[in-house]
């Protein structure tokens, strides 16, 4: 891991007296030792970036709370690759990604997933084969057995979920 | 047919329109319209295709492959079990929601369907409601505004042929993120790459600029780069053998192998591997863009290269032979 300039005096106070604290707490939860260091590192990060400093009387309250969502965005970056490369394998002309290519593309579904995923899965689903795929509504209501106009209704609401989720904290791209 | 609400509901009601894949031509000139009527249009317009087209960007890259992009549509379907960790299940959920579509061999470019684009392989012309017409190469998406002043198409990716029809109270201009392309005649090629922009004139004259200034003045015959900085930069080449794939061909003389293979990679479905030691053995030649396959061979009957397929040529890695 690399050393981390530590720039809010009270991060880095938070970062000596509860490191440990929450390197233990991860690992409990992942049952995996070298992930947990991950984690802890994604988390004091996220603590970084954030805005509101820790509230001073229960500095283990907000690690916890910060690092639980470090937690659920590990195991969902976990499913979107799995459920990728399950799906991949399952066609035989699919050329399996390298190591680099799998990172780019789970990096790739993080970042949509971060936008669609308040969406009912039938609208992400008309979104997708449309944009993604390319298929006209037509075809895209026969394929989902609903109404063109239902399709409509499903892409006006994918697109007014897109327009609502800029500034959605800093992202690596 | 939006109602009259606000500018931003209109536009995401238009947008729906404008992605439909059965939009006609009288819509899209009642959305140019409309855009035009009030620069809250405009601004509205900007905003809500500029944020779906951000917020399905990172899986561009998959757009052009099936099997990818089938894989992706499975992963972003599967619900978000925030709490729970999974470990079995995945496998039929992915099973299920690939079913579907495993026979879809559909390649459409990368989400930003503009309005109007080909898929890999494909050629096609659109016509434009002044009577001009666009030769579309494969993987190439382009936006259209014709106005009551000026007619002005976005290209945003690929490359195209505009055939311009006289009009002289509106002036006709192909835009790339480099720079713009004004006719001066009739007849005129631009591709947009990532890093420039190449321009052909096959017929009387095009007149450059870019963002930063710089201008040009092209003949018919004559080709020039617009690059990243703003510079323009005169093309050796003659303007027809730039504009080959009008005919299905590709036209090099003495160009590196990356350049060439780069031109092949729209009419291919699949991946292209060139090793380094590969990539700058120099060709010339002509080769046929519709049978990709054909053009490898050529290519490795007359370079020291080697060619392997992999998985039905799904893959495919060019290395420098021993």
């Amino acid at each position: 891991m690399p050393a981390r300039p530590l720039a809010p005096p009270s991060i880095a106070v938070l970062y000596a007296d509860h490191h440990g604290w929450l390197l233990g707490w991860l690992r409990r939860k992942l049952g995996d030792s070298a992930h947990a260091q991950d984690l802890t590192h994604d988390t004091f990060v996220q603590l970084l970036a954030a805005r509101h400093p820790p509230a001073p009387d229960n500095p283990r309250a907000y690690l916890t709370t910060v690092a639980k969502r470090t937690l659920f965005a590990f195991w969902r970056r976990r499913d979107l690759e799995q459920v990728y490369l399950d799906a991949l394998a399952a066609q035989p002309q699919a050329h399996q990604p390298s190591e680099e290519e799998r990172y780019a593309i789970v990096q790739a579904l993080e970042a949509v997933d971060r936008v669609l995923r308040t969406l009912p899965a039938t609208t992400r689903q008309v979104l997708l084969l449309s944009q993604l795929h390319g298929l006209t509504y037509p075809q895209i209501a026969e394929r989902l057995g609903i109404a063109e106009i239902t399709v409509r209704r499903h892409m006006a609401r994918a697109i007014g979920a897109c327009c609502g989720s800029h500034g959605d904290g800093p992202s690596a791209a | 047919m939006p109602p009259s609400a606000a500018p931003r509901q209109q536009a995401i009601d238009w947008l729906v329109e404008a992605r439909s894949g059965t939009m006609t031509e009288r819509q899209r000139q009642a959305l140019a319209r409309w855009r035009q009527a009030d620069p809250a249009h405009e601004a509205a317009w900007a905003q809500v295709s500029g944020a779906l087209d951000r917020a399905l960007q990172p899986l561009a890259p998959h757009a052009g492959d099936p099997a990818s992009a089938n894989a992706a549509l499975g992963a972003l379907l599967q619900p978000d079990r925030r709490r729970r960790r999974i470990a079995g299940g995945t496998l039929a959920l992915a099973g299920t929601a690939v079913a579907g579509l495993a026979a879809h061999r559909l390649t459409p470019l990368p989400g930003l369907l503009a309005d109007a684009h080909t898929a890999t392989a494909e050629r096609r012309t659109v016509e434009l409601a002044d009577g001009s017409r666009l030769l579309l190469d494969a993987r190439t998406a382009v936006d259209i505004a014709l106005g009551a002043d000026s007619r002005r198409i976005h290209l945003r990716q690929g490359a195209l042929i505009a055939d311009v029809r006289a009009d002289a109270a509106r002036p006709f201009t192909v835009h790339t993120r480099h720079g713009e392309a004004l006719a001066l005649g009739t007849r005129y090629m631009v591709r947009a790459q990532e890093e420039r922009t190449q321009v052909a004139v096959l017929a009387h004259g095009v007149a450059l600029r870019t963002p930063q200034g710089a201008q040009a003045t092209l003949a018919q015959g004559q080709g020039a780069w617009m690059d990243g900085r703003g510079a323009i930069t005169p093309e050796a080449a003659p303007a027809e053998d730039l504009a080959a794939w009008q005919r299905g061909m590709l036209a090099v003389r003495d160009w590196p192998l990356d350049a060439v293979v780069e031109a092949l990679r729209p009419y291919r479905r699949g991946f292209v591997r060139l090793s380094p030691a590969a990539a700058r053995l120099r060709v010339l030649g002509v080769f046929p863009l519709d049978d990709t396959d054909h053009a490898l061979q050529a290519l490795a009957d007359t370079l020291p290269i080697t060619i392997t397929r992999y998985r039905g040529g799904w893959m495919t890695v060019i290395d420098r032979a021993a």
